[in-house]
C-alpha cells in the first residue's frame, strides 16, 4: 500500500510541475515582443524537466518502495 | 533503438537484444547532448540558460527537455529496472558495489518479477511515444525553416524518426552479432533474432527510401526555382556523388533484404552487410540534409557585407 501511495504521490507532483513549468514557460496569447515570449518565471523550464523526470522515477519508487 | 528496447518487451522477444539496445540508447543520447553542447561557444552557459530561458515555442525546447529528460531519464529507468535481477545474481556472485547498488532492496520472488515486468511494459508505452516526439522535433528544427529552400518539407520530422530507426537497428545488428562472436553467445542470441532485426530495418528502409523518392518527385514537379536549385545540386551538382552513393547503398540493403525475406533464406553475414551499407548511408544522408541547404537554400541573393569606417 505505501509503494503505489509513494508512486502516485511522486507522479502527481511530477505533472503538477510538468503543467506549472510549461504555464509559465509558454506565452499565453499572441506575443508582441521577446519580453512576453520570454518564460514568465525563472527556472520554468527546469520544472517542467524535474516534473518529467519525477513522472518517470515513480516506476523506480513503484519497484524499489517495500 | 529503445524502440526496439520496448517492443522486445511488448512483443516478449529475446532478452539480450532488449539490454543491449537499452545500453546503446543511453549511451547515443549522451553523445548525441555532449556533440551539441561542443558545438556551443561557452557549453556551461548552454545548459544553465536552456533551465533558465528555454521557450517552448522552438523546436530545440522539444530535443533539449523530452530528449534529455525524458527520453534519456526513462530509458535509464528502463535500464535499471530491466537489469535489477541480473545486478542481482551478479552482485551474490561478485560483492562488487555497483551491482549491490543497482540490485538494492531486490528479492527475487515471483511477485517482485511480475511488478518489474509489469512497470516495463508500461514504460515501454510511455517511451514510444516519447521518442517520436523527440525525433520528431529534431526534424522540426529543420522542417519548419520556411526560409531554407531544401528543408522546408512535412517529411522532415517524420524522416528523422525513421532514418534513427534505421540506423539505430544497422547499428545493435552490428553490436548484436560482433558480441554474439567475441563472448561465444550464440546459445543467448539466436539467428531468430538477428532476422528478426533485419526483417524490421527492411520495414523502415521501405519507408525511408519512399521519402526520399517522394521529396525528390515533389521538389522536381512543383518546386519554384529556390527548390530546383538545391534539388539540382543533390542530382547533378557538386553533391550527387555523394547522393547517389547513399541511394546505392540504401537500395542495395534494401533489395538484399527483401530477396531474404522472400525466399525465406536468411545469411547473418548479408543482414550484416546491410546494417554496414545502411549506417554508411544514414552518416552521409545527415550530411545531405544539412549542406545542401545551408549552402544553397538561400530565398535571398548571397550578398556580400562590406564594413564602413566612421
Amino acid at each position: 500500500m505505501m509503494r503505489k501511495q509513494a508512486t502516485i504521490i511522486t507522479i502527481l507532483i511530477g505533472v503538477i510541475l510538468i503543467i506549472i513549468g510549461l504555464t509559465l514557460s509558454a506565452p499565453i496569447g499572441a506575443t508582441l515582443s521577446p519580453v512576453i515570449s520570454s518564460p514568465k518565471m525563472l527556472f520554468a523550464p527546469g520544472l517542467f524537466v524535474i516534473g518529467a523526470l519525477l513522472v518517470f522515477f515513480s516506476a523506480v519508487v513503484y519497484n524499489v518502495v517495500e | 533503438m529503445q524502440t526496439i528496447s520496448a517492443l522486445v518487451h511488448m512483443l516478449k522477444l529475446e532478452k539480450p537484444i532488449s539490454r543491449m539496445a537499452e545500453l546503446l540508447t543511453v549511451i547515443s543520447i549522451m553523445l548525441g547532448a555532449m556533440t551539441i553542447l561542443a558545438d556551443l561557444g561557452q557549453p556551461i552557459r548552454g545548459i544553465v540558460n536552456l533551465f533558465l530561458y528555454a521557450r517552448p515555442m522552438s523546436p530545440f525546447f522539444g530535443t533539449f527537455s523530452l530528449v534529455i529528460s525524458g527520453y534519456l531519464f526513462a530509458s535509464l529507468v528502463f535500464l535499471y529496472i530491466a537489469g535489477r535481477k541480473d545486478a542481482a545474481i551478479m552482485a551474490a556472485k561478485t560483492n562488487n558495489w555497483f551491482y549491490r547498488a543497482w540490485a538494492v532492496g531486490y528479492k527475487d520472488t515471483s511477485e517482485v518479477r511480475e511488478r518489474h515486468e509489469r512497470t516495463l511494459w508500461y514504460l515501454a508505452i510511455a517511451i514510444i511515444p516519447l521518442l517520436i516526439t523527440a525525433h520528431s522535433t529534431l526534424g522540426f528544427i529543420f522542417g519548419i525553416q520556411a526560409g531554407r529552400p531544401g528543408w522546408f518539407s512535412a517529411l522532415q520530422a517524420p524522416g528523422f524518426v525513421i532514418l534513427a530507426g534505421v540506423s539505430g537497428i544497422g547499428l545493435l545488428i552490428l553490436i548484436a552479432v560482433a558480441l554474439r562472436r567475441q563472448l561465444n553467445l550464440k546459445n543467448r542470441i539466436s539467428d531468430d533474432a538477428i532476422i528478426w532485426l533485419g526483417n524490421f530495418q527492411l520495414v523502415l528502409l521501405a519507408g525511408y527510401l519512399y521519402f526520399i523518392i517522394v521529396e525528390i518527385l515533389t521538389s522536381r514537379y512543383a518546386g519554384h526555382h529556390h527548390e530546383i536549385r538545391v534539388s539540382d545540386a543533390l542530382l547533378f551538382g557538386e553533391f550527387s556523388s555523394l547522393f547517389w552513393l547513399t541511394i546505392v547503398l540504401f537500395a542495395v540493403s534494401f533489395i538484399i533484404l527483401f530477396a531474404q525475406f522472400l525466399r525465406r533464406n536468411y545469411s547473418i553475414p548479408m543482414i550484416v552487410l546491410t546494417a554496414i551499407f545502411v549506417n554508411l548511408g544514414a552518416i552521409i544522408k545527415r550530411y545531405l540534409i544539412v549542406v545542401p541547404s545551408q549552402t544553397l537554400g538561400n530565398l535571398l541573393p548571397p550578398q556580400v557585407l562590406i564594413p564602413q569606417a566612421g
